[in-house]
């Protein structure tokens, strides 16, 4: 009778053990071993050469015409942090999408970083070539936020908009993607601290990085409003600007 | 004693079993309504496999839902049903181009929806890489429904209707681009139509007539390349020779690739159920099944990027075997798949 009440327990034990999985509830008993974990914030700051980027303010561009903007929003994704043993920790399901509009979007907080001494970090202007070609994505990749081409599958890595009088009808409209062969977009970012950071378990360093609009209108290409004011697909001419703007964002130090 | 032992531990995993089934988050794939992921015998592998999409009969309702919902267009009059009617295997009857809200006119035909499962791409050009992503083209084009894909979402999730599909669908009702599509996904993918007098006679349970039978060894000779079996399509992109319409001014693939060696072509359309689907072609220029036969015995009107297999005058017909031709394409229309209950409008059962 015994062993039949302590199988039965056990039974029933195991039956609650098989779902525990999909339980909302934790079990009070077993307490969930904390993991040594940090935090990083990479805080973008939008500039126009020296000049802190204002919406409808006027700028010129390197070819010395003006222009406003009045759009800027941009995909960060795939983050990796490197450590000064060369080992690295790759930031799962990193997507992002930064929109001047938006403050909060210009600073991404990622959390659960292993504690350790990290000497640099990388990250894609854009998404990467497999979600481009997966179906629907949620958070910051669903096609609600609008980057995303509804007539040639593909997200757009990049949009500014804005204004210049030397364009035909006075608008800028740069929408930039494209993940296949000679023509693609997507552009990674290497950065080094200079300083290695020293990150223990709970503590926050935050990134500072100035992403400088002047640079998409400069090298290797200087672009003129009167012939290249409008791109809303993928190829050559969004290529060119990909290859423009490689040099975009820069590291500028961090606070802890 | 040992008796109710072993009845309780053979009871076990009937009782785990019983234990998790109340867990409202369970997401198992189950057949819906005999919709099951099934390929027919002899077809090859399907492209799409509902990879986290798991197929269950709520997903497919709500995609069915999602599918006749005028709440998709901008002014609430247009549907996907509007231009993708069942009874003509889901192309739009009568239209040579496709009719948007407004009463704007597109630039290319409608086609017909099935099969969808083994598409490598969506449109006349292909531009569209994935099945889940395929709506959101005529739902943002502004000759077809011109809606914005953030209203659509605030639409559905004010409709109490919705609220509840979605909850019953994914657990909470909250309505997300990411459920919309894949519920729509799973309704047009699963829209499987096998079931022709082709295939009947395929699996020897009919035979076809004598005229059917000529018809059937024509095409493989002259149309079978392009259109080969079973889906007959290798879904590749060609030009046909149709005449290029400058009023349209359509560049086809090279609109997505932006190469001129892909100007003018088009991706070849499967031929079943086309008995049901013209007007013909991707422009709707070519009004009968006897006219599409016909167009590819004399010289092709557009020759830039001609396929290969059209040049001159490709197929040497007489009239007599393109009736055969006819025929033959007559029996891959799928009376069972056009009256399929599972895929009419719910809003009308």
């Amino acid at each position: 009778m015994k062993n039949t009440v302590v199988i039965s327990l056990l039974a029933l034990s195991a039956v609650f053990a098989t779902c525990k999985k999909e339980d909302p509830k934790p079990e009070p008993e077993t307490p969930v071993e904390e993991v040594p974990a940090a935090t990083m914030k990479l805080n973008f700051e939008h500039r126009v050469g020296s000049d802190l980027l204002e919406f409808d303010e006027t700028y010129v561009n390197a070819k010395g015409d003006s222009f406003t903007v009045n759009k800027f929003i941009y995909y960060i994704s795939n983050v990796v942090f490197h450590k000064s043993d060369n080992s690295t920790y790759t930031v799962p399901e990193s997507y992002y999408l930064v929109d001047h509009q938006k403050n909060d979007s210009k600073t991404i907080t990622i959390s659960n970083i292993p504690p350790g001494t990290y000497k640099g970090v990388s990250f894609m202007l854009g998404v990467d070539s497999l979600r481009n070609v997966s179906g629907v994505q949620s958070g910051a990749l669903a096609v609600s936020n609008n980057m995303f081409w509804t007539w040639s599958s593909g997200y757009i890595f990049l949009k500014l908009e804005g204004s210049a009088p030397k364009s035909p009808n006075g608008n800028l409209t740069y929408h930039i993607g494209g993940f296949k062969g000679e023509n693609n977009a997507l552009r990674t970012f290497n950065f080094s601290f200079g300083d290695n950071i020293g990150l223990n378990n709970k503590e926050v360093a935050t990134l500072l990085m100035s992403v400088d609009i002047a640079e998409m209108f400069k090298t290797p290409t200087v672009i003129d409003f009167s012939t290249f004011s409008f791109q809303m697909s993928a190829g050559p001419n969004a290529k060119q600007m990909a290859d423009n703007y490689v040099d975009m964002i820069s590291y500028k130090g961090h606070t802890k | 004693m040992k008796k109710i032992k072993n009845l309780f531990i053979a009871l076990l995993p009937a009782a785990m079993m019983v234990a998790c089934k109340v867990d409202p988050k369970i997401n198992t794939p189950k057949p819906v309504n005999n919709l099951v992921e099934q390929v027919p015998e002899g077809w090859p592998a399907p492209v799409y496999r509902f990879a986290n999409n798991p197929i269950s009969e709520k997903t497919f309702e709500l995609g069915r839902a999602l599918f006749y919902e005028t709440l998709l267009s901008k002014d609430n009059t247009v549907s996907c049903g509007s231009c993708h009617q069942q009874f003509t295997a889901f192309a739009h009857a009568d239209h040579n181009l496709s009719h948007g809200v407004n009463d704007r006119l597109g630039n290319r035909n409608s086609p017909g929806i099935f099969n969808l499962t083994w598409h490598t791409s969506f449109m006349h050009d292909g531009g569209i890489n994935h099945i889940e992503v395929q709506p959101l083209a005529p739902i943002t084009n502004p000759v077809e429904m011109d809606e914005d894909i953030s209203n659509v979402i605030a639409k559905l999730q004010a409709t109490e209707r919705y609220r509840k599909l979605f909850k019953e669908s994914f657990g909470t009702d909250e309505v997300n681009s990411q459920r919309m599509f894949r519920a729509m996904a799973q309704f047009m993918a699963l829209m499987y139509s096998n079931s022709s007098k082709y295939d009947l006679v395929k699996k020897g349970e009919a035979g076809f007539t004598e005229s059917e039978a000529r018809g059937y060894e024509l095409f493989k000779i002259n149309c079978g390349t392009c259109h080969t079996e079973p889906l007959f399509s290798d879904f590749k992109f060609r030009n046909n020779g149709i005449r290029f319409n400058p009023a349209l001014n359509d560049s086809g693939r090279a609109r997505i690739t932006n190469l001129a060696e892909d100007l003018y072509k088009f991706k070849t359309p499967s031929l079943r159920n086309v008995e049901l689907t013209g007007p013909y072609m991707h422009d709707g220029s070519i009004t009968t099944l006897e006219k599409c036969v016909e167009h590819y015995t004399l010289p092709p009107k557009n020759t830039t990027n001609l396929d290969p297999s059209l040049e001159g005058y490709p197929m040497q017909l007489n009239a007599g075997q393109r009736t055969d031709i006819v025929a033959f394409l007559k029996t891959l229309t799928d009376k069972k798949f056009i009256n399929d209950q599972r895929f009419a409008d719910p809003n009308f059962n």
